[in-house]
């Protein structure tokens, strides 16, 4: 299988479809850093509007956003010549990335969950996981349910139950 | 690439369902056939409703309390992590078997969760232990069995024929720690008296994740109400305040689990006796079955792995059953219970118990057979028989409130220390205590107490850029390293632990000796064989050419440094100037400028060694877990052979007469001269068959060979004579 080099990438938009019927226009280069499209560019069928049933609009935006800020600039042709620069160019990508999590409510952060997993998006999908890890970790259930809106149906044998069951993995 | 393949993640319909149920649904639109939930819900449901793999990635960023936790939090979570793959990744996390044992390991256990919880609290276990004594050597390395984690000891050995390698490594069972079905464990210490192997159950006294010190400990328990009342409340009693009339039921009823007065703090002489008496009566023997393998062999073929599994799994579920039910537990193979079916078990665990209550109605007189559980036993049995003789004047005593500071005889102070420990339980058990205590270190070796029932855990650190030697090294002495030579066979094994430490800006290198292959010791357990200053290059040039297939030897690296030497004493040795080689390939050679002589190593894999390496009998159970009398030889080489060169037919044994050790060895065909040996003061020869033979003369330093007749059956001898210096 050979990959189209990216000089062709750089100038072809995809077009897709978010699952409430609305367009996005996506560069190929862009666009290649979700894994379903990347195969299907490779497979050469992109012609056309390219649905996205699982993903609505608002979402699409917000995987759009985040792929437009990855996308890699060396293609263009900015090369960047200091290690330094990298690594401060690293630092700004991560503070960048945990606001752009940070800023999303509970349900955004569902569908972005959803979408970055259904369009295959990596680096999206552990950033996202993270943040939900981030909200569980260290918790306490009670903790948990007030952050998730959780009602306790567990009578309070039940609980108990568990909890002695649990009791090993807070040693 | 076909759209179609693109669908959206198939929701099941309960999911879908569930979601319409919660009242903070709004709505669910339909676009053909693909269900999209546009709702502003929120509720459990945002993570009950995620995929199965997005769910695992989260939970991969959460530690096991964090999803019991979850499970904590309502119904449809508790049900999402339970499910085995998020325990498997956990079980993954914790890193110390790998994706494929664990599969194999699951077979054991009822979930993977289960599973999870026995690696988490046997994972601080993994790793190097030891203890001053022997000199030569005391190394119990704990690695992963079969749902166990098997402590094994490394013989102080020589080289084999094949080399370190291919060669087996000789090792002995110092004890197991196994995984029940649910995950807690089940402690075997291992031992052989008699001339047959043993085991020796106990139980674990928590595993604090930091510790350092593995103390082998005699602990009261407390039965809980329930078990008590399968015996005669009122005998027990009995039995404890005939023995006591300060302790009463009710008080020991009452009382904590832990004891009021730790076992470390009795004296040593009743610690012995403690574990002497607790070893005597929980021994159980080792059938024929359950003798092994302690884990799977080093195979490359899938189906004599299999074969070992089954072994292994067989082996294991014995052993479990020998936990519970105790070595009187025989029939179990004619009942319907033998299934992994852990109600099954625990039925037949119960039907048992009940046959047991009934049965031991008047026979508390130190039968075995008496208890539910063979881990412990009623203390009341113990003031009637063993505990008696060592407790003496106790009832004499007026329990533990007579104690005081001010007792006038410390032997009195110490039966009331024993008192006070005894009573705060109504059995007793042995148990294994991994704890962490303060413990100061010379050179990356730690400060050992000598009266304590303990192995040390040295501390390991990984190599990284900056430390790359750091780790377990092993080699002879000699070049070329490896496989021992027709005219110089039998090079003793050397481990070393390689560690840096850094004072006053200087880095320096350290090898720790803790393993020393020589029939009698030439250097102190931990002393440090070499170290070197990293930051100091070496200009020495390599005295070789080629390596052992004749290949030229490129050296990357050389530091200066010093190597050990005799010094003033054995126990402080001094030291002399040499340099620290890396070749290309990647093995140490460390070279006494002076001397020339120079010692080689190799990178160890204990784990992958021990697998394909040979097992011998252990010593005696508290021997084996923690040698605490001064020697200066081989005391683990009791066995046939001390190193497989010799003949199979040759014996070997060793005998203590006033403090002094010899070994006596059946002659065949080979031997290997004793070095640096200059003084001796008697000799005495115990002779493979228990007869002893005076030597005619008083013999020189080194190795004899000595024709003895006994009982019309006459044997050559060879015969070690050591330096007794230091005894």
């Amino acid at each position: 299988m050979s990959t189209p080099s990216s000089s062709v990438f750089s100038y072809r938009v995809l077009k897709l479809k978010s699952s409430d019927g609305e367009i996005f226009e996506v560069k190929q280069t862009v666009a290649v850093q979700s894994g379903v499209l990347k195969q299907m560019m490779e497979d050469g069928c992109t012609e056309g509007e390219i649905p996205l049933n699982n993903v609505d609009s608002p979402t699409l935006a917000k995987i759009i956003e985040w792929c437009n800020k990855h996308h890699d600039d060396d293609v263009e042709g900015r090369v960047l010549s200091q290690e330094k620069e990298k690594e401060k160019e690293k630092a700004d990508m991560k503070r960048w990335e945990s606001e752009f999590i940070d800023a999303l409510n509970r349900d955004e952060l569902y569908f972005l969950l959803i979408g970055s997993n259904y369009m295959n998006i990596k680096e999206l999908l552990d950033c996202a996981a993270q943040k939900v890890a981030g909200m569980v970790k260290g918790k306490t259930p009670e903790a948990i349910r007030e952050m998730f809106n959780i009602q306790s149906d567990f009578t309070e044998e039940e609980e108990k139950a568990i909890r002695k069951e649990n009791q090993w993995a807070f040693n | 690439m076909n759209y179609s393949t693109l669908r959206c993640y198939n929701k099941k319909e309960t999911l879908i369902s569930d979601v319409m149920a919660h009242p903070a649904y709004a709505r669910i639109q339909i676009i053909s056939e693909i269900v999209v939930i546009m709702s502003e819900f929120c509720g459990s449901s945002f993570l009950v409703a995620l995929p199965d793999d997005v769910f695992a990635i989260i939970s991969r960023s959460l530690l096991p309390k964090d999803l019991c936790n979850l499970s904590l939090c309502c119904k449809s979570l508790c049900a999402l992590v339970a499910s085995e793959k998020f325990w498997l990744s956990q079980c993954d996390i914790v890193g110390i078997v790998s994706h494929g044992d664990l599969i194999e390991w699951r077979k054991g256990v009822s979930s993977y969760k289960a599973l999870c919880r026995f690696l988490i609290s046997v994972k601080p276990l993994i790793g190097i232990w030891v203890h001053q004594n022997p000199e030569l050597g005391n190394v119990v390395y704990v690695m992963p069995g079969f749902v166990s984690v098997v402590g094994c000891r490394i013989i102080p050995q020589e080289l084999g024929p094949l080399g370190i390698e291919d060669g087996p490594i000789l090792w002995a069972p110092v004890f197991e720690i196994i995984g029940d079905i649910h995950g807690s464990t089940a402690f075997f210490l291992h031992g052989r008296e008699k001339g047959s192997d043993h085991f020796y159950p106990g139980s674990m006294k928590g595993i604090e994740k930091d510790c350092n010190v593995l103390l082998l400990e005699v602990n009261p328990k407390q039965q809980n109400h329930k078990s008590l009342d399968h015996y005669s409340e009122k005998e027990i009693s009995r039995n404890v305040c005939r023995s006591n009339s300060g302790l009463s039921m009710s008080q020991g009823l009452l009382g904590q689990n832990e004891a009021s007065m730790p076992f470390s703090k009795l004296a040593f002489s009743d610690r012995r006796k403690l574990l002497d008496i607790v070893t005597n009566q929980v021994r159980l023997n080792v059938p024929d079955l359950v003798s092994g393998p302690l884990f799977p062999q080093l195979r490359d073929d899938m189906e004599n792995l299999q074969k070992d599994i089954v072994l292994l799994l067989e082996r294991r579920s014995l052993l479990l059953q020998m936990y519970k039910f105790g070595r009187d537990y025989i029939d179990w193979k004619e009942g319907p219970e033998l299934t992994s079916d852990p109600t099954q078990l625990e039925l037949s665990e119960i039907r048992k118990s009940f046959d047991r209550s009934s049965g031991c109605h008047g026979s508390l007189n130190g039968d075995r057979g008496q208890t539910q559980s063979t881990k412990t036993r009623t203390l009341g049995g113990y003031f009637r028989d063993s505990l008696r003789q060592i407790l003496g004047r106790s009832s004499s005593i007026n329990g533990c409130r007579s104690t005081s500071k001010n007792s006038s005889s410390g032997s009195e102070n110490r039966h009331a220390q024993l008192q006070e420990f005894l009573k705060s339980g109504d059995t007793i058990g042995m148990t294994l205590h991994a704890s962490n205590l303060k413990l100061s270190s010379y050179r990356a070796w730690p400060n050992m107490h000598d009266s304590r029932f303990a192995l040390y855990k040295l501390p390991m650190r990984p190599p990284r850029a900056d430390q790359e030697y750091a780790g377990l090294w092993g080699g002879t002495f000699g070049w070329p390293p490896g496989k021992p030579t027709e005219d110089k066979p039998g090079k003793a094994l050397f481990f070393l632990l390689l560690s840096y430490e850094e004072s006053q800006g200087q880095r320096s290198l350290i090898a720790t000796k803790i393993l020393e292959g020589t029939h009698y010791v030439l250097h102190p357990n931990g002393s440090a064989m070499f170290i070197v200053n990293i930051d100091e290059p070496s200009l020495e040039s390599f005295p070789w050419d080629t390596d052992e297939d004749s290949l030229p030897v490129n050296v990357k690296h050389a530091y200066m440094g010093e190597g050990i030497a005799n010094g003033y004493g054995f126990r402080y040795p001094g030291a002399k100037p040499g340099s620290l080689f890396v070749t290309q390939n990647d093995l140490l050679a460390f070279i006494w400028k002076e001397s020339r002589a120079v010692l080689t190593l190799q990178r160890l894999n204990l784990q992958e060694l021990l697998k394909k390496g040979e097992r011998v009998p252990a010593l005696p159970p508290i021997a084996n877990f923690s040698y605490l009398t001064k020697s200066y030889s081989n005391v683990f080489a009791g066995f046939a052979n001390t190193s497989p060169r010799y003949d199979v037919n040759g014996k070997t044994m060793f005998r203590t007469f006033t403090g002094i050790q010899i070994t006596v060895q059946t002659f065949d065909n080979c031997c290997s001269p004793l070095s640096s040996i200059s003084y001796v003061k008697v000799m005495l020869v115990a002779a493979a068959d228990g007869s002893r033979y005076r030597m005619p003369f008083l013999p020189r330093i080194g190795h004899k060979i000595l024709s003895h007749r006994h009982n019309g059956i006459s044997c050559n001898l060879l015969v070690f004579v050591f330096d007794t210096r230091f005894h």
